[in-house]
């Protein structure tokens, strides 16, 4: 019995370990060819979807609302996180130092912050997600409106009767 | 960005937050004071309980009270009466009376001002209800029923102790009269909803609270459940005490039990209605 589940459980993690070692080709809108591991891209729940549905593995998967730029950065993302095990204390805490030094990186640049967001959302990429939409909303958190229309570029384009409203929720508030 | 990415990166932000953003521009302010969003976002905050100053300011009348609202982590376990924890949910000293609740959406009328405002305390939304016609319905007939499974209920409103208990049910559409419990009208206390069983308290005795319960269809019948005069459950006068009906609402009244503040060791069980 013990020796049976033992077979099984070996058989899955070679299945898993074969799985996880094919490499899978990404290419953007520029039609620039990325070749990651499996595991890497399985970091999105969008591509994972495709490849477990069957699809065209082999041929790769052409993603037209991503340019190389965004494409590589979401890559260097995905492959620390899918490539990398987060079992022990340690490699949890290598983990997070990477996303710190990596959100610290985007944050910089904030027109390729949201691009990568963009792209995070487009590939269902969870955790890059969380973590660029936490540090956008960071930005946001404590500015007036005012400020936060400079720092996005939002045009002002609230009419009287929204103003009315604004006046009258902040008046009971 | 589009409006699903904009609103993903909004609900992360406190009420505070959110507030200010809904001034920014019109699409934000579309996506904020939609229902999904206020809804998702309300889920995502720490609960909050709502605590109001009742006579002891003098500025106030006996029945208008200040609402404060403060994080439940933030409340100690057993509460001794400092605020200092407590940020004020009114800015402004609103005079307002608290006429009712449901599904967590308070209703205040206005002091002096026969007007009546719906607020969301998780999110800080107010809404103006549009002023009632005084020529067909009275200014307090605006009131909010007790929501238990299907149907919306509202206490007597007539002194005669003849009169029913209102109730619509929600998938019918249809109002209906519902018998009360056998006690007094000047007796009878807050509807309250016992885990999906209709319920009635009622003060007889002062200071013991007796608690009704309906037989579960909304119907007609009821049984004494509690009293805390015995400070016991009481057997259904008209149902066995093995019934599972009974049974469920015996269950359901220790279940209600933890959501209340931790107890100290030995001391009776209390309920707790808003």
């Amino acid at each position: 019995m013990a020796t049976g589940s033992g077979a099984a459980a070996a058989a899955a993690d070679a299945e898993e370990k074969e799985s996880g070692s094919r490499m899978i080709t990404l290419t953007s809108n520029e039609g620039k060819a990325f070749v990651v591991t499996e595991a890497s891209a399985r970091q999105s729940a969008t591509i994972r979807s495709m490849v477990d549905d069957g699809g065209c593995v082999d041929k790769g998967f052409p993603l037209p609302n991503v340019d190389s730029k965004t494409l590589a950065r979401v890559i260097q993302y995905c492959d620390e996180h899918g490539n990398k095990e987060a079992h022990t204390v340690d490699e949890r805490a290598a983990l997070a130092k990477f996303d710190k030094d990596f959100i610290a990186e985007l944050d910089a640049d904030k027109a390729f912050l949201y691009d990568v967001t963009m792209a995070a959302n487009y590939l269902h990429i969870q955790g890059l997600f969380a973590l660029t939409t936490q540090c956008i909303a960071d930005t946001i958190k404590g500015k007036t409106p005012e400020e936060i229309r400079t720092a996005f570029g939002i045009e002002y384009d609230l009419t009287a009767q929204d103003e009315e409203e604004i006046k009258e929720e902040d008046t009971h508030a | 960005m589009n409006d699903d990415v904009v609103a993903q990166i909004l609900l992360r932000l406190p009420a505070k937050s959110v507030f200010r953003c809904r001034a920014v521009c019109r699409s934000w302010r579309r996506i904020t004071t939609a229902a999904y969003f206020v809804a998702a976002h309300s889920r995502r905050r720490p609960l909050q309980l709502l605590g109001y100053t009742g006579p002891n300011d003098e500025s106030l009348r006996d029945d208008e009270f200040l609402v404060t609202s403060a994080p439940v982590t933030a409340v100690p376990a057993v509460y001794d009466g400092d605020d200092t924890e407590c940020r004020r949910f009114l800015r402004r000293n609103v005079r307002l009376c608290l006429r009712g609740s449901c599904d967590g959406l308070l209703l205040f009328e206005r002091v002096n001002a026969e007007s009546m405002l719906i607020c969301n305390p998780a999110t800080r939304q107010l809404v103006n209800l549009p002023p009632p016609q005084r020529r067909t319905c009275s200014f307090f007939a605006v009131t909010v029923g007790k929501t238990v499974g299907e149907s919306v209920y509202w206490g007597r409103r007539e002194v005669d102790d003849r009169s029913r208990i209102m109730a619509f049910d929600t998938v019918s559409e249809r109002f209906r009269a519902v018998a009360p419990p056998p006690v007094e009208h000047a007796d009878e206390g807050p509807l309250l909803d016992m885990d999906g069983t209709f319920a009635v308290a009622a003060m007889s005795a002062e200071p013991y609270l007796d608690v009704w319960a309906s037989d579960g269809c909304g119907g007609e019948r009821w049984g004494l459940v509690y009293d805390t005069k015995e400070k016991r459950m009481l057997s259904c006068s008209h149902r066995s005490r093995s019934n599972p009906w009974n049974a469920a609402y015996r269950e359901s009244l220790i279940t209600v039990k933890p959501r209340t503040p931790p107890l100290p060791p030995n001391s009776e069980p209390w309920l707790n209605f808003y």
